[in-house]
């Protein structure tokens, strides 16, 4: 079969491999049918996240048709035939965490837990098409994908809605939906957004959802605000402020968003000197990550406000504001997606009519042409925003 | 309290967990694994994924140091004591979620015999007499004379608080048999902690899924020289940051 595999730092290639096998009783094998790059692919792209290595099938967001199931599948949630969203956390549906719906902590789904545990003391669930701390399992961004525990987190789709309608649902729309909730929004609040990527869009309409009265977001690509501000939020471009905390004062009468949430992670993008710190701690590995975004957000907040994290970071982060964090009594949270506590929900609002998330989607591509939209994705260029790969068709001329 | 939980008390909190202990550096620490992740998923696959613990195994054969090794760890498991205790009794089931063990086999009534599978040594078998067995508490063995490694352990089953499940707790200690290869001993028998760990997470998975999670087998692209060079280095064995790069290539040595 045809996959993207990660060959290096800024290199992606489409390589023939063998179809993937079952390789445990509870796998199943998906035949891809849509599949699209996520911005959290642009950090192993650049090389920023340890435990790559060449010839690892990338990419989490996908969905298709299941055409084998192991003798461990429960029949009676899964058969081959059914047409499935597939969520890039992967869950075993049986421990500690996944009884507490806990999906993204799952305790038995990283087979390398321990290059986990000795970089964060526990390990979180494995991830599909991500490094080999979170467990090294090959990725959606091919034909065929081998799916295990396939009786927890794949869900199915009736008939009739197309792939772009519900592809999201993979990661991108519950992971902002999730960073909404996690910025526990209570009616009227007024939330602050980093980042207009499609994490951002959907953060947006889902304070909304959650019943945010303003949303203030803030990147510094007009095709991205622009998109921002038809999901009806005001919008700052930081490169054309003089400082981005003291327009989101202004814009809430000296009392800040109620809310904030960090929708960039760690490969930030500012100006001035601190931004240069980061960049050359990074370049020189003395800091893994640039939480220029979260610094922002925690600054920014209300006294006894919320920052929400739903922006991938990897390591160990400098100058993160906690004495204000302190002392303005603020309350973080973040993780991973949770993703089987919303997929259900989000699917009955998408076919409510309540939202559309192929609104996102700039590219539609044949997979052949995956390396060269990974470098556009990058550099925002042909105002990208998300893009979509065909896995089975023919490259173009 | 009763004898077993005492059993082990003369070796303090532990020395072989602090060791495991890595001081690595953030971000170096994160390049280093990143090599040890290499070596996880080799093409030779099975019996390469093997040989940390086989090592371990010879470790405890060729210790030549005077101190006994003792590893320990504990894990929840979302199960019920009575259910956690059956499992583990269910010797003959060891080669499942132990990759080290050959076979379990009865060969009286509270005796078993193990064998394991050692790269440069070979065989090593030992008869495990079960000294005490409690339902839904724990378990003691120790090897009898005749074994080629000498060696006792316990597990113990706990009700965790709040009706999370069962605390288990698995300790073995190994006493060192006379001679042998002083300095490679050392070495090796550094894995024995992280190969305990390894073997009660693969029962924990067992019980829990009824499967132990895996990638040997996916599919991949090419991978580059130095990479299947680093695949082929024992992978079960973690190169943590305290044993680097110098350490791997030993253990490359040793195994070939």
């Amino acid at each position: 079969m045809k996959a993207v595999c990660w060959m290096g730092k800024e290199k992606v290639s489409v390589e023939d491999v063998p179809d993937p096998k079952i390789l445990n009783p509870r796998d199943a094998i998906v035949r891809i049918t849509s599949t699209a790059i996520c911005g959290s692919d642009l950090h192993l792209y650049g090389g920023f996240v340890p435990t790559m290595e060449q010839g690892d099938i990338v990419g989490h967001e996908f969905m298709g048709e299941v055409v084998e199931i192991g003798p461990g599948v429960d029949r009676n949630k899964l058969k081959v035939g059914d047409r499935v969203v597939v969520p890039f956390t992967i869950a075993c549906g049986n421990c500690f965490f996944c009884k507490r719906q806990l999906w993204s902590l799952c305790d038995n789904s990283n087979p390398n837990y321990w290059i986990a545990e000795q970089m964060m003391g526990y390990s979180p669930s494995g991830l599909f098409g991500y490094t080999h701390m979170m467990g090294g399992y090959a990725g959606g961004q091919a034909q065929y994908a081998r799916v295990p525990y396939a009786d927890v987190g794949p869900l199915k789709i009736p008939d009739g809605m197309p792939d772009d309608k519900v592809l999201f649902l993979s990661d991108i729309f519950p992971t902002g939906y999730f960073g909404a909730v996690n910025a526990d929004i209570q009616p009227g609040d007024t939330v602050a957004i980093w980042g207009c990527g499609p994490v951002g869009q959907f953060a947006i309409r889902s304070a909304f959802m959650l019943g945010a009265e303003r949303v203030i977001a803030i990147d510094r690509f007009d095709y991205r605000l622009q998109m921002a501000e038809q999901g009806g939020a005001e919008t700052i471009n930081y490169e054309e402020v003089d400082d981005v905390i003291q327009t989101i004062k202004e814009m809430t009468g000296n009392i800040g968003p109620d809310s904030c949430i960090d929708a960039v992670g760690m490969e930030a993008h500012d100006h001035g000197f601190m931004y240069m710190m980061d960049r050359t701690k990074q370049a020189i590995m003395a800091e893994s990550d640039r939480p220029i975004a979260l610094r922002q957000a925690i600054q920014a907040c209300r006294k006894g406000g919320t920052v929400s994290v739903p922006g991938v970071y990897a390591g160990f982060d400098d100058k993160i504001p906690m004495g204000a964090f302190m002392n303005k009594a603020l309350t973080m949270k973040t993780g991973q997606t949770h993703m089987m506590r919303f997929m259900q929900p989000l699917l009955e609002r998408i076919q409510g009519g309540e939202i559309d998330p192929s609104f996102v989607i700039s590219h539609r591509v044949p997979i052949a042409d995956a390396p060269e939209m990974y470098k556009i994705f990058r550099d925002k260029e042909d105002n990208c925003t998300k893009v979509v790969l065909d896995p089975w068709a023919a490259a173009a001329a | 309290m009763h004898e077993s939980e005492t059993l082990f008390s003369q070796h303090g909190p532990d020395g072989s967990r602090s060791k495991s202990i890595p001081k690595w550096g953030a971000l170096l620490g994160g390049g280093t694994l990143a090599v040890v992740g290499l070596t996880r998923r080799s093409k030779s696959g099975i019996a390469m994924a093997a040989a940390g613990g086989l090592l371990a195994y010879a470790g405890m054969k060729l210790n030549s140091n005077t101190e006994p090794g003792v590893a320990e760890t504990s894990l929840l498991l979302n199960t019920s004591p009575d259910e956690a205790y059956r499992f583990w009794r269910e010797f003959e089931t060891i080669p499942q979620y132990m990759s080290h063990i050959e076979s379990v086999n009865k060969i009286a009534d509270r005796t078993y015999r193990f064998i394991a599978r050692v790269p440069v040594i070979g065989q090593v078998r030992w008869d495990a007499e079960l000294y005490t067995d409690r339902q839904s508490e724990g378990i003691d063995w120790r090897s009898l004379p005749g074994s080629d490694v000498d060696a006792e352990g316990s597990v113990r089953f706990r009700k965790a608080a709040d009706d999370r499940g069962t605390i288990v707790t698995s300790t073995v200690r190994f006493r060192p048999a006379a001679g042998g290869l002083a300095g490679a001993a050392r070495y090796l028998s550094k894995s024995a902690s992280f190969l305990l760990r390894q073997n009660l997470r693969r029962a924990k998975a067992l019980v829990e899924t009824g499967e132990i999670p895996t990638t040997e087998g996916q599919s991949h692209g090419p991978r580059s020289v130095v990479t299947g060079v680093m695949r082929s280095i024992n992978p079960v064995k973690p190169a943590r940051g305290e044993h680097g790069f110098q350490e791997m290539v030993e253990a490359r040595r040793s195994v070939s």
